[in-house]
């Protein structure tokens, strides 16, 4: 087990793609306290910046309010991070593989282009979860993504495998252009879901305006749907099995062949 | 200080030197015969030394190049330079990289001289300004007039002198260096979402054809002495059949000399299982006993790239094809443009035979001094592939490995499988430098005898020909050694070189204040571009 | 600039508006008070190849909340309720893609209306959608242009049609150019490992403020204070701020250091880019003591290298 404890905070960000068990994995704790951390503009030693307890390990915590702490656990491909406090932006960004849990809250883009693992969020994240970065045509490619808290706008944008899941609101356009996958908003969501959605699955638990660009065909129970709702209250979401739900298709100004799922019954 | 190359290997196809022994001299950035005492040796045993490359045909610089860089950044985040890296400024790659990523990734190959050969007249400004942080090559732009409306007004009345002092009149303003046209007419009907199929059709706007713009431009070029001749991307470009309109291009001509560029993207049958199918064998056949006729490949490197072209409507029929990303320029009485990142994969029949198409064109050409080495770049692929290349055409075996490789459909019916050909060091020294440079009249490039620029690539012979374009052992520049073992260690800036023709037998000038004022946004006066765009301008005379 | 980098867009320069565009929409845009020489000179009343009689051969739509000033120059104004652009736009896509939206009225626009105005779309010559910050700057911000640009893929299907934004600033099209052509980026970008990232959000100039991260602030012809978010350009009063500008400026009022230079355009020559990307040329017409910008700017970055060779020299090479 490696501890990184925050030792000083402090406005300019830090580049925390060295923290990953990738990088650290091997390193003996000497090793780590001298890995190049990128601070604003300069490259410094990690260790001015954290406490290094233990040494060669494929799991980490990171201790302290890393709110401007961006990049942890990107690309990493094994093992597990534990972050006791906040963070920032691009968290577990390209992540392929290990686990990724946050106690407290992180910025935009946590999960951006994941392609496997798991990442937990215990507090609120920010715009663009598990999105796609600016001209990708394709964002997150596999894993899963549990934040319990509230998510920003475009949750899942361009999403073409995996499972998002919001146990808090969203913002607007989750699930837009996305090509595959499974998007979860299990509190209220903001307008536009699906907008432009090529194949896949938005759910919505809270009644929310669909698009004109859906239409809806039929009222479902889906024992599958069930199996999901079962696998999501596991994580200690409230998300209750056994609801009909109106399905839309579209959006037809794409290929139409994406559903978008709205639970009729009040909840809560 | 003067640089003397000893124990090298010289490859001069212009001097027609093949791999003699002898030492290269060079001082105050020209080969001369004595560098003197205090010369700086290079060492070049077991290597071949040729003259700096020169590519005529390459997407680098201008309006919709930078288009295509804002539209792709998913290509620059995974590749950059920085200064750490040795460089002077960093900058991101990807296949529309950044303009100083473009200098130093050709410097690395040995390249010296490149030509953005589309610049719509309206973005000539903005393309010499890039060209200025284009660093390490020697530049010169083509400027598009093929869909110019104040060709076609005098067209339709018959003014060829006038269509000849106007192309003299627009160079000047552009500082271009030759002249040339993208779909001839096709373009222009853009404008209402039309395209043409023939080279007789007339235009909407215009009682004017693709054969008569053709024909007039030739002529006046060839009046006016420009030192390269018409270079022209040929209407119905990438569809099935596009061979019937380069032969009735060809025809049409009449033996004038042209460049017919890409010309990969024209060699399209419609015959075959899935109807389309390689036609290079009867290409070939006419531009063999046309020595007035160059072509350069456009030959296609699999993998993800951005295709740029003035060619409006080609682009909108990619973009309808894939559904990619799909950005659309049309520019006022002048040209268009269209950018849509594409993909060429081994999978796909059609891209395999493109693929094939490409290195059928290279050994079925008998002259080497009549086909070039161009990737399009980026349309077919990216320059950085041209070692790739250079090895499959010198390299059999690698070659039929490759072919192993695309989509066994594909296999089965493209030319390129019987074909044994190899080319030499020479050969390729002709296909690279010697005959682009001979082509576009730059007769300081390209070679090595006594008063050419000090422009130098020296490889360090290998069997794997791809490790040895793409390492260079040295590479001069000017006089100075600008990159060592494949690796920059000095930046310099390019000349630009342009022509200033002149006539003076027409008097255009309330003709252009009339149509500037009518149809234009941006007044007469304000359109040349001056000389303080440029970065030391290198005028090149024309022809008598 | 997001917008085009999600999808592309069909565009041309403004002359090819006034030589064939026979519909202009403006949507969520004022011209006769943000652009006032547009109108006559590209869009409204000017002549044109295929356009002869200027106005008299266009017909004008103007989208917008409320009656702006622009509605009087117009043939036929639609209002649109406030936040709704996202929500028509997609249903203009479905009447231009063929499908039949279930409902009468999106965003406070009967249904008819939108069919005939596709209708009228499909019919032009050549249409032209001009939009404005009404629409970028709302609900939905960079997703609505990227609905537009996709309403004009849409309609090439069937006609001619271009959308082209109203670009605000002066030359704000050429920095965009330079950066994208040097960086591969067009904003946003952040070289501090020294190569050029880019993320919107993340490095934005109102988000890095806001988030306090910058601790020294080089400002070049640009209004932060009058402009940006009052918490953003807070910090800007905390931090050392260095402006470069012609004129007194709000900016300067707050500034550590302020060099004065010469303006752009006005006393030194240069190039300016047009809101459709034409580079113009601009002469200087006004004599001025001050040094032209780049000066100041590359004596500064001399004597950093000129400083870091010396650390590094010192320090045998340590520093980073």
């Amino acid at each position: 087990m490696i501890t990184l404890t925050l030792k000083r905070e402090s406005n300019i960000p830090l580049d925390g793609d060295v923290i990953t068990p990738d990088a650290l994995h091997d390193k003996t704790n000497a090793k780590i306290k001298s890995t190049l951390i990128t601070w604003g503009n300069k490259k410094l030693p990690l260790g001015e910046f954290f406490n290094v307890d233990g040494e060669k390990s494929s799991s980490i915590t990171v201790i302290g309010n890393c709110d401007k702490v961006k990049l942890i656990g990107h690309e990493m491909s094994f093992g597990s991070i534990l972050i006791k406090g906040n963070a920032g932006y691009n968290t577990g960004s390209y992540m392929t593989g290990g686990t990724l849990e946050i106690e407290g809250n992180t910025r935009d883009y946590l999960g951006a282009m994941m392609e496997g693992g798991q990442i937990i969020c215990n507090g609120n994240t920010g715009h663009f979860l598990g999105g796609a970065y600016k001209g990708e045509s394709s964002g997150m490619e596999g894993g899963e993504i549990i934040v319990h808290g509230n998510a920003g706008h475009e949750v899942g944008g361009f999403m073409r495998r995996g499972l998002i899941v919001v146990g808090g609101n969203c913002g607007d356009f989750p699930g837009i252009f996305m090509l595959a996958g499974t998007v979860v908003i299990i509190g209220q969501s903001g307008d536009r879901a699906g907008a432009n959605m090529v194949r896949g699955t938005v759910v919505l638990m809270k009644d929310a305006p669909i698009l004109p660009s859906f239409y809806e065909n039929s009222l479902l129970r889906s024992p599958a749907i069930d199996v999901l709702l079962n696998r999501i209250s596991r994580f200690g979401i409230n998300a209750n099995p056994g609801h009909t739900f109106r399905r839309f298709n579209g959006d037809v100004n794409q290929i139409g062949k994406g559903e978008i799922l709205v639970c009729t019954s009040k909840q809560n | 200080m003067g640089i003397r190359i000893d124990n090298g290997e010289v490859i001069d196809p212009i001097h027609e030197e093949d791999c003699v022994s002898r030492s290269v001299h060079i001082k105050d950035g020209k080969i001369v015969k004595d560098a003197g005492k205090d010369a700086f040796v290079i060492d070049a045993k077991d290597c071949v030394v040729m003259a700096g490359g020169v590519d005529i045909h390459t997407h680098v610089a201008g309006p919709k190049v930078n288009f295509a860089r804002l539209m792709t950044p998913e290509d620059h985040r995974y590749e950059h330079i920085t200064r750490e890296g040795g460089y002077e400024r960093s900058g991101t790659g990807g296949v529309a990289a950044t303009t100083y990523t473009t200098g130093y990734r050709y410097a690395e190959m040995g390249y010296t001289t490149i030509v953005e050969p589309a610049v719509p007249p309206l973005g000539a400004r903005h393309a010499h300004e890039e060209m200025v942080d284009i660093p390490m090559l020697d530049k010169a732009l083509f400027v598009l007039l093929g869909n110019s409306e104040i060709i076609f007004q005098y067209l339709e009345k018959g003014e060829q002198e006038k269509v000849k002092e106007y192309i003299s009149w627009i160079m000047d303003a552009t500082k271009a260096y030759s002249v040339k046209i993208v779909n001839p007419g096709g373009t222009n009907l853009w404008k209402y979402r039309g395209n043409l199929s023939d080279i007789d059709e007339k235009l909407r706007d215009f009682n004017v054809t693709p054969r008569q713009i053709i024909n007039s431009i030739a002529d006046a070029m060839t009046e006016l002495g420009l030192p390269h001749p018409l270079h022209l991307h040929c209407n119905n470009i990438g569809l099935p059949d596009s061979y019937k309109t380069v032969i009735a291009t060809i025809n049409a001509m009449e033996g004038r000399p042209v460049h017919l560029t890409h010309l990969q993207f024209n060699s399209y049958g419609s015959s075959g299982k899935r109807k389309f199918n390689s036609q290079v064998p009867a290409l070939a056949d006419i531009i063999n006993s046309n020595p007035n006729i160059t072509i350069d490949v456009g030959q296609v490197v699999f993998g993800h790239t951005v295709t740029i072209t003035a060619d409006g409507p080609f682009e909108y029929h990619l973009h309808k094809l894939g559904g990619q990303k799909w950005y659309n320029g049309d520019v006022e009485c002048e040209d268009g443009c269209g950018v849509v990142p594409y993909d060429y994969k081994r999978k796909s029949f059609v891209n395999c035979v493109q693929w094939a198409i490409g290195l059928e064109l290279f050994l079925l050409i008998d002259d080497p001094w009549q086909v070039f080495l161009t990737t399009d770049h980026p349309n077919a692929g990216p320059f950085m592939a041209y070692p790739t290349i250079i090895k499959m055409l010198m390299d059999k075996d690698f070659r039929k490995e490759q072919i192993s490789k695309i989509s066994a459909e594909a296999q089965l019916e493209i030319p390129l499988k019987v074909l044994e050909r190899e080319y030499s060091f020479y050969e390729i020294a002709v296909i690279t430098r010697a005959g682009t440079a001979k082509r576009l009249g730059m007769t300081d490039k390209g070679h090595i005898g006594i008063g050419a620029d000090g422009d130098i690539a020296i490889y360090r012979k290998s069997n794997d020909y791809e490790e040895m374009f793409s390492i260079p052992a040295y590479v001069i520049k000017d006089g100075e050694i600008v990159v060592k073992d494949g690796k920059v260690v000095k930046q310099v800036d390019g000349r630009t070189y342009y022509v200033k023709p002149t006539t003076g037998h027409a008097d255009i000038k309330s003709d252009l204040e009339d149509f500037f004022e009518n149809y234009y946004t941006i007044n007469i006066n304000n359109y040349p571009v001056g000389l303080e765009y440029l970065h030391r301008p290198q005028l090149t005379p024309c022809l008598d | 600039m997001v917008a085009l980098q999600l999808g592309g867009a069909p565009a041309a320069t403004l002359g090819e508006v006034k030589n064939r565009a026979d519909l202009i929409i403006f949507w969520g845009s004022n011209p006769a008070e943000s652009h006032p020489r547009h109108f006559t000179r590209y869009s409204g009343t000017a002549k044109g190849r295929m356009n002869p009689n200027g106005r008299k051969d266009r017909h004008v739509v103007v989208v917008d909340i409320r009656k702006t000033p622009s509605v009087k120059y117009s043939d036929e104004f639609i209002q649109i309720k406030p936040g709704n652009d996202y929500e028509v736009f997609t249903v203009m896509r479905m009447i231009a893609n063929g499908h039949i939206p279930d409902t009468d009225m999106v965003g406070g626009i009967p249904l008819q209306t939108l069919i005939d105005l596709v209708e009228r779309c499909k019919k032009a010559r050549m249409g032209v959608l001009f939009f404005g910050q009404g629409i970028t700057e709302t609900k939905g911000k960079h997703q609505n242009s990227t609905a537009i640009y996709q309403f004009g893929k849409d309609m090439t299907k069937h006609s001619k049609f271009l959308t082209l934004p109203m670009r605000g600033h002066y030359n704000v099209v050429g920095s965009g150019n330079v950066m994208c052509w040097q960086t591969g980026y067009p904003f946003a970008v952040n070289f501090g490992k020294g190569y050029p990232r880019f993320n919107p959000g993340e490095f934005s100039v109102v988000d890095l403020l806001l988030r306090r991260e910058p601790d020294v602030a080089v400002i070049v012809a640009a209004e932060p204070i009058d402009h940006l978010p009052y918490a953003a350009a807070k910090h800007l009063e905390n931090i050392p701020t260095i402006v470069l500008d012609p004129r007194k400026t709000l900016t300067t009022k707050i500034a550590k250091v302020i060099i004065p230079v010469k303006h752009a355009g006005v006393s030194v020559e240069g190039t300016a880019y047009r809101m459709d990307h034409i580079p113009i040329k601009m002469q200087a017409v006004l004599e001025s003591p001050w040094p032209k910008d780049d000066i100041p700017l590359s004596t500064i970055i001399n004597r950093i290298k000129k400083i870091r060779s010396e650390e590094k020299k010192t320090d045998g090479g340590k520093a980073a």
